[in-house]
């Protein structure tokens, strides 16, 4: 298919999702096309890490309203996106996401 | 907090502090609480934010600039007990990481103050000689206030008083500055002013009249001239009393005198307290201007290098160091002008400290002098006595000032003890400016 860092598009950090890697599971978003096989390559082979297992949440867009702009005012949608929730083998890290330097 | 001392020169103390991952840890966590309250992370509730989302936020910086900031106010807060520190401490070196940090520190001491005494001469105007004129000026003014005035008729001479009336006309604009005004003159011999000089030989109901051209107005082209019409209207011969004892008894019955010789004696009396009150402000000046010729410092040039990077860096906060520079032809010139400016001050400071400090003299100041001194600042800031004493004991940033002008003031008379006095012939040569200097309080 594509590059691995195409499948990959970035980590989320959020307190959900950082509260999370204690139990070794990343959030991703990922491209839309990627399935589960895809992505568990690609992050094993991006991190160099074992991957047990990869749930996938495809977001629904959201309705938004740019209110504040008078007649310029618009209204539509969030981009639509893949969630990634990616659970490491025991034993494994992704330092990259740790904040060490 | 491990602290080495790593070596010495002249005032400066190196220091080197060494934190272990404890202490950095402890200075992780106060970055990352003050960093939670200051900012807001996306994903992330206020407050909220994990240490080490900052540390991949900020990367290197995050020990670099906040970690090291928390250690340097350790480091601060170590050394503040620190006797005789001089300046701020001056961090020449640091090495952070998450595991160890090592930061060297100069710390600039207050350096040693070597006086040579024999160095301060001080010149003081001999008393019976300023007393001698005192009393005689002061005979002088007496005659002259009772002078006895006898009109006269005949032309004006020296030493007679004539009354007058001006008319001064500016010759280019012809506008009139002084319209018949009515003056009395005394025609002393050596008053140099043109309207003395062409009053002397009038008689009454004369009329004087010159032009006069004034050269430190206007330009070489432009000198303004004024003409000067002058109407005799009387002239008066002086007869000047002669100080005897009827003159004391009789002229000058509220002072209660029977004598010449009790009015010389009063007269004497009154001019010693005022030597006395002028020559020790006199001889005050000169030490403190002698002071930094006279003192050598154990102080090492980087010491002076930092208070001077110090002052401009103060200045340059408060947009006044442009301004500084420009009085000079350059930079550097500038920088050299703080530079000795700052030795001087010091030289001074450190010695009055250790003058202050071997003999015993406190910065603390009774009441009593308080007042003393609020007595004398009174006339310079123009307000009553009353009010100067208030101001002194209330207002807390005028109180120390006045504490340690008080303060210096007793350091010098100290350092009076020691320095060599030289009498000065007031008499001669440069008599004028003495007595004058003496008479004036």
């Amino acid at each position: 298919m594509k590059n691995y860092a195409d499948i990959v598009i970035r980590p989320i950090v959020g307190e959900k999702a950082y509260y999370a890697r204690e139990d070794r599971k990343y959030v991703f978003e990922v491209a839309k096309e990627a399935n589960k096989l895809q992505i568990k390559e690609a992050i094993e082979k991006l991190f160099n890490v074992k991957v047990d297992k990869v749930n996938v949440v495809n977001v629904k867009p959201k309705p938004k309203r740019d209110i504040r702009r008078g007649a310029l005012a618009r209204e539509g949608y969030t981009k639509s996106w893949k969630k990634a929730v990616v659970t490491l083998k025991k034993g494994y890290t992704i330092k990259e996401l740790e904040g060490e330097h | 907090m491990e602290i080495k001392e790593v070596g010495v020169e002249k005032n400066i103390v190196t220091k080197e502090f060494i934190f272990d991952r404890n202490e950095i840890e402890i200075a992780e966590r106060r970055v990352a609480n003050e960093l939670n309250r200051k900012y807001t992370v996306e994903g992330f509730r206020k407050g909220k934010v994990p240490l080490s989302i900052f540390k991949m936020r900020f990367g290197k910086d995050f020990y670099d600039v906040f970690v090291y900031e928390k250690l340097v106010d350790m480091i601060y807060e170590s050394v503040k007990n620190e006797p005789n520190l001089l300046l701020i401490p001056e961090i020449v070196k640091k090495e952070i990481s998450s595991e160890k940090a090592i930061i060297t520190v100069n710390l600039h001491k207050k350096p040693v103050a070597n006086i040579d005494f024999s160095k301060i001469k001080v010149r003081v105007a001999n008393k019976e000689q300023v007393l001698d004129n005192y009393v005689d000026l002061r005979l002088k003014s007496l005659q002259e206030e009772h002078a006895v005035l006898e009109p006269k008729e005949g032309p004006a001479e020296y030493n007679d008083l004539v009354r007058a009336k001006i008319s001064v006309t500016n010759n280019d604009s012809g506008k009139v500055l002084i319209d018949g005004n009515e003056d009395e003159f005394v025609l002393y011999e050596d008053d140099e002013r043109p309207i003395i000089k062409n009053l002397v030989g009038h008689k009454k109901g004369e009329v004087v009249e010159y032009d006069r051209n004034f050269e430190n107005q206007g330009t070489e082209n432009n000198m303004p001239s004024y003409h000067y019409k002058i109407e005799i209207l009387e002239v008066y011969k002086r007869n000047l009393p002669e100080i005897t004892d009827d003159f004391v008894k009789t002229s000058l019955a509220e002072m209660h005198l029977e004598t010449v010789e009790q009015l010389k004696e009063k007269f004497k009396e009154e001019g010693e307290k005022i030597y006395e009150k002028e020559i020790k402000g006199s001889i005050r000046e000169q030490i403190q201007t002698a002071l930094s010729l006279a003192t050598d410092l154990f102080i090492s040039d980087k010491t002076i290098d930092y208070a001077v990077k110090l002052i401009v860096a103060n200045m340059k906060e408060e947009n006044k160091y442009a301004d500084f520079v420009k009085k000079y032809e350059s930079e550097e010139k500038a920088i050299e002008a703080l530079k000795e400016y700052y030795v001087n001050e010091l030289k001074k400071e450190t010695a009055i400290d250790k003058v202050a400090k071997e003999n015993n003299i406190e910065r603390k100041v009774s009441e009593q002098e308080l007042e003393e001194y609020a007595v004398l600042l009174a006339p310079y800031w123009g307000i009553s006595v009353e009010r100067a004493k208030v101001l002194v004991k209330e207002k807390p940033e005028v109180r120390s000032e006045v504490e340690e002008m008080i303060f210096i003031d007793k350091v010098l008379d100290k350092i009076s003890e020691f320095v060599e006095k030289e009498i000065v012939d007031v008499n001669s040569g440069k008599e004028g400016e003495e007595s004058e200097k003496n008479e004036e309080g």
